[in-house]
């Protein structure tokens, strides 16, 4: 791996856990600790088309142990892991198929199912799923948006900051 | 944008639709449950289980205080002597009903 590769990897793994942190914040309406909106899905977003797919797992794997060894347990740690996985996969599956929007907007919502889904293993019960079905996907695609619209933002800045150092 | 990217996008944004509006439909409400407050076998008043309230009902020397919050009630306390009806779980589900046989008090849950 490349220093400056290197570097760019620890930043946007700083970036993600600091926006994790902030929207650890926020109060998250599924009555499980650690469930989370999945704005820190910007960096993933942001990496699965920029980086090597390597690089995208390394990052997110970085960033979800660093978060959750910082402000979680053991178990935002699994709704995190669980929410961020299930995310990245379907993200990987609609790239090549989908613009960015709609692969971002289906990553916001398939962080929260992974997490319902989580909530659901954890607590037996699956009720959870139609009573917080509805808010988390529609909260998902809203989440999915903003971090797709920030991303294209932040795609086009990065290609004139990087443009003849990479 | 080719035919095909369109159609992908097309069933992508049908599905999220469809399961938005599933996911809305299915939705457990708990609009319309009422508690019917039941003294010697005559419904004396109805209340909404969605509405916090506290209220005593006095009858002669029977006090019973009943409290509705987070879509339960329950009795918060009484002058009965068993005082069965204070110690009884706080009730939520349809049917289901806490008794206060000494004052012939009873709270029953109804949709
Ligand atoms: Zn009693």
């Amino acid at each position: 791996m490349k220093t400056k590769d290197l570097v760019l990897d620890g930043l946007l793994v700083a970036v993600g856990v600091a926006l994790g942190f902030l929207e650890s914040l926020i109060p998250f309406p599924l009555p499980v600790p650690g469930a989370k909106y999945g704005f820190a899905n910007l960096v993933t977003v942001y990496s699965l088309y920029e980086l090597p797919l390597i690089q995208t797992v390394l990052i997110l794997m970085a960033r979800i142990l660093i978060s959750g060894f910082l402000f979680g347990s053991l178990s935002s740690l699994l709704y995190s892991l669980s929410g961020a996985v299930l995310s990245l996969l379907i993200m990987i599956l609609l790239k090549r198929q989908v613009p960015l929007l709609l692969v971002s907007i289906f990553g916001g919502i398939f962080h929260n199912v992974g997490q319902l889904i989580t909530a659901c293993l954890v607590t037996g019960t699956w009720g959870l799923f139609y009573t917080y079905g509805f808010f988390l996907v529609l909260v998902g695609s809203l989440t999915g948006l903003t971090v797709g619209i920030l991303s294209k933002l932040f795609l086009r800045a990065s290609e004139r900051i990087f443009h003849g150092l990479r | 944008m080719s035919r095909s990217r369109f159609l992908k996008i097309f069933i992508l944004l049908l599905i999220l639709g469809s399961a938005l509006i599933l996911l809305f439909l299915l939705r457990p409400t708990d609009k319309g449950k009422k508690v019917n407050v039941i003294k010697d076998n005559t419904v004396i008043e109805t209340l909404d289980l969605n509405e916090p309230l506290q209220k005593d009902y006095t009858f002669g020397s029977d006090v019973n205080t009943v409290v509705i919050k987070d879509g339960t009630v329950e009795v918060l306390s009484a002058n009965c002597h068993n005082q069965i009806c204070v110690n009884s779980e706080p009730i939520s589900e349809v049917g289901e009903t806490i008794a206060c046989l000494p004052h012939g008090f009873l709270l029953e849950v109804v949709e």
